[in-house]
């Protein structure tokens, strides 16, 4: 197993389209990385450009302590999964799972014990005769983990496999991942897995580390609680997490932060953490962090409650910006709604203040 | 009492509105059975006027060359198999079983070369970036659109100062590099419609471009394979042009001109000969044809129906 070290990676199109910005990103030996971002962010083409798929503009990709740019997908110690399986359709499952160890030259009886030990693993013993046709998408998911597995490779890729699934067997099979991925640390033969979504759930469930992108550059990587608790700019503010942060506009005047004609009072716990003033502010605050109160705080107008169960999405408007709050189904039944306004105090000890002009996070400690 | 005779009203108004319905639905069973009648009785009718002429091809060739002409009917009065011992024996020193020899050394290299040269070019195409890419499919694209005829001459003259007139070879060899652009064409066309993530996965699990090709291309291009096999062998089989410009000896002449052969040699036709011949001509492109037809006709429409 071995490290992943991408430098300065940049993937241009037609020599017009920059794809990939020059990203930086370290995967630590036996890490499981998450890449995450919204559609056209180049997580793909990232993960794709580690495959050796797609050519590399510039830049330097490492595994271990090999650089691997000139090498064909083949020769990189890699196993990648698809997102719709690619499983070659005419060969049987068993053949499909030994394909690159034929190509290797593996005798055959060591590929049928290696074949065995995956159908094992990944219990599809009863699968192996059978053609990718024959399988349901779990099923043929499986395989196609298999089929990374055997080779036994320096590092996983992950290109968006739980996509074509159901809701349900994607979170049985995420699990079965990360499940897969703690078993083979454990018997001491841990794999590097870079992992691309488009799922915040999967990556929060899934990754060690989350790396977030957008437009071709990295806005953060971090873990996930790290991601959630204090995002570094207001595109992860908004792409962790659910229900989204909320985000008020407004001004900062000396200890006021005032959105139209309602002042909310930053605190020392705020006011010390922040590291520079912007002239245009924004509040980020999560929904569970903005509580309903009575009497005092901000005021919205209710105009919609979801109810989840346990807990209700409220859905209100201050000053003319929708934001949402989380009440417990008690507090939202003993709710005075008579007037459809709302008295919601925010918890400013998690509380972000957002630069709106660079989007950067002033609240946090900098680094270093 | 009102209320009794209310509640017997509305059951037989429901029972009339059933019965209704179940009428309806008879008549219109009885409606489907009338037209798919008349479909078939038309279908009927205009296939056997397509297959008229070979049939009485086929019942001809058992006829006297007196009762081809007298009976205009298809059935032979008095059957007889004398055309085709005649006919086999042909006019020249060679039996017929020669001519489909000669058939066969053009048909089987040709076909095999076909095969290998244009899956290989349609697999370039379809697959990699390179150079001047756009401008070679364009002639690719224009020799497709261009006459045969016009290239005769030159074809011709270069063939001749290679020295391979009177030879199999300016038959088989230029299909044997590709030289049939409509089987690129078509093969790269059925190539788009499969997605590359299968090619892909082979390049992670290691296999080269050939690899890819031989093991994973291949196998997913069976069905369009056969279609480019079958036609090339029938074509080739049907041929007269080629082989009358190139081929002058009678010993190397394959059953297209043999048959040609029969007419040409004989003052008084000896029709059912000929007819014979020719049912035996069409026989083994017949046969190749029922054997490949479902992978044929799945070749030809996956191409279409494949996003």
């Amino acid at each position: 197993m071995a490290r992943l070290q991408l430098s300065k990676l940049e993937k241009v199109y037609g020599g017009a389209f920059k794809a990939v910005h020059g990203i930086d990103l370290d995967v630590q030996e036996g890490e499981f990385m998450v890449l995450v971002g919204p559609s056209g962010c180049a997580k793909s083409t990232t993960l794709r450009m580690i495959a050796g798929l797609e050519e590399v503009t510039s830049g330097e990709i490492r595994i271990g302590d090999r650089i691997v740019n000139a090498l064909p997908p083949g020769k990189r110690r890699i196993a990648m999964v698809f997102q719709n399986y690619a499983l070659y359709p005419h060969m049987k499952v068993r053949s499909n799972l030994a394909f690159g160890l034929r190509l290797a030259h593996v005798p055959k009886a060591e590929r049928e014990a290696a074949v065995r030990e995956v159908a094992r693993i990944l219990e599809i013993e009863p699968l192996l005769d059978r053609l990718p046709k024959q399988l349901s998408g779990g099923q043929a998911q499986r395989v196609a983990l298999g089929r990374a597995l055997i080779k036994k490779p320096e590092v996983f890729l992950f290109d968006e496999p739980l996509s074509n699934l159901d809701a349900k067997l994607r979170a049985s099979m995420r699990v079965r991942i990360t499940d897969l991925h703690k078993r083979l640390k454990a018997e001491g033969r841990p794999s590097t897995v870079v992992y691309v979504t488009h799922d915040q759930t999967e990556a929060m469930t899934m990754g060690d580390r989350i790396c977030v992108m957008k437009d071709g550059h990295i806005m953060q990587v971090a873990t996930p609680k790290e991601l959630y608790d204090r995002p570094a700019n207001l595109f992860v503010a908004g792409f962790i997490g659910s229900p989204e942060m909320n985000v008020i506009d407004g001004e900062i005047e000396g200890t006021d932060f005032r959105l139209g004609g309602q002042v909310i009072s930053l605190d020392e716990a705020v006011l010390n953490r922040m590291h520079a003033k912007p002239q245009e502010a924004a509040l980020g605050i999560r929904p569970q962090h903005m509580k309903l109160s009575a009497g005092n705080g901000l005021t919205a107008r209710l105009r919609s409650a979801e109810f989840m169960g346990h807990e209700v999405y409220l859905h209100a408007m201050l000053e003319g910006k929708e934001i949402t709050t989380v009440a417990g189904a008690a507090e939202y039944d003993a709710l005075d709604r008579s007037d459809e306004r709302i008295r919601l105090t925010p918890d400013l000890a998690h509380a972000h203040i957002f630069d709106r002009a660079s989007g950067a996070n002033v609240s946090l400690p900098l680094a270093g | 009492m009102t209320d009794i005779s209310h509640a017997s009203d509305v059951i037989t108004a429901g029972a009339d509105g059933l019965a209704e319905a179940r009428a309806a639905n008879a008549r219109q069973i009885r409606n489907a059975k009338i037209s798919a009648a008349v479909r078939y009785i038309i279908l009927f009718g205009v296939g056997l006027m397509m297959l008229y002429p070979l049939i009485w091809l086929v019942g001809a060739s058992f006829k006297t060359n007196a009762e081809i002409f007298a009976n205009p009917g298809f059935v032979p009065q008095e059957p007889t198999t004398e055309g085709y011992v005649k006919g086999w024996e042909t006019s020249t020193p060679y039996t017929f079983g020669r001519f489909f020899l000669n058939s066969f050394l053009i048909i089987i290299p040709k076909v095999i070369g076909t095969a290998i040269s244009c899956t290989m070019v349609a697999y370039g195409f379809a697959r990699f970036d390179f150079p001047l890419k756009k401008l070679l499919f364009g002639s690719v694209i224009a020799i497709l659109l261009l006459p045969n005829v016009v290239t005769r001459i030159p074809q011709y003259l270069l063939f001749r100062d290679l020295g391979w007139l009177d030879s199999f070879l300016p038959l088989w060899v230029p299909s044997a590099f590709a030289g049939d652009a409509f089987f690129v064409f078509m093969l790269v066309q059925f190539l788009r419609a499969i997605p590359g993530d299968m090619e892909e996965a082979a390049r992670v699990d290691g296999a080269n471009s050939w690899q890819t090709l031989v093991f994973i291309v291949v196998p997913m291009l069976a069905p369009a394979l056969i279609s480019v096999c079958l036609f090339q062998f029938m074509w080739t089989m049907n041929d007269f042009l080629g082989p009358l410009i190139y081929i002058s000896s009678v010993d190397k002449y394959p059953v297209s001109l043999a048959l040609k052969l029969s007419i040409d040699t004989t003052e008084a036709f000896e029709w059912n000969r000929i007819l014979a011949m020719s049912v035996l001509t069409i026989t083994p492109a017949l046969i190749v044809f029922f054997m490949a037809q479902k992978y044929f006709i799945e070749g030809l429409s996956a191409g279409g129906v494949k996003g």
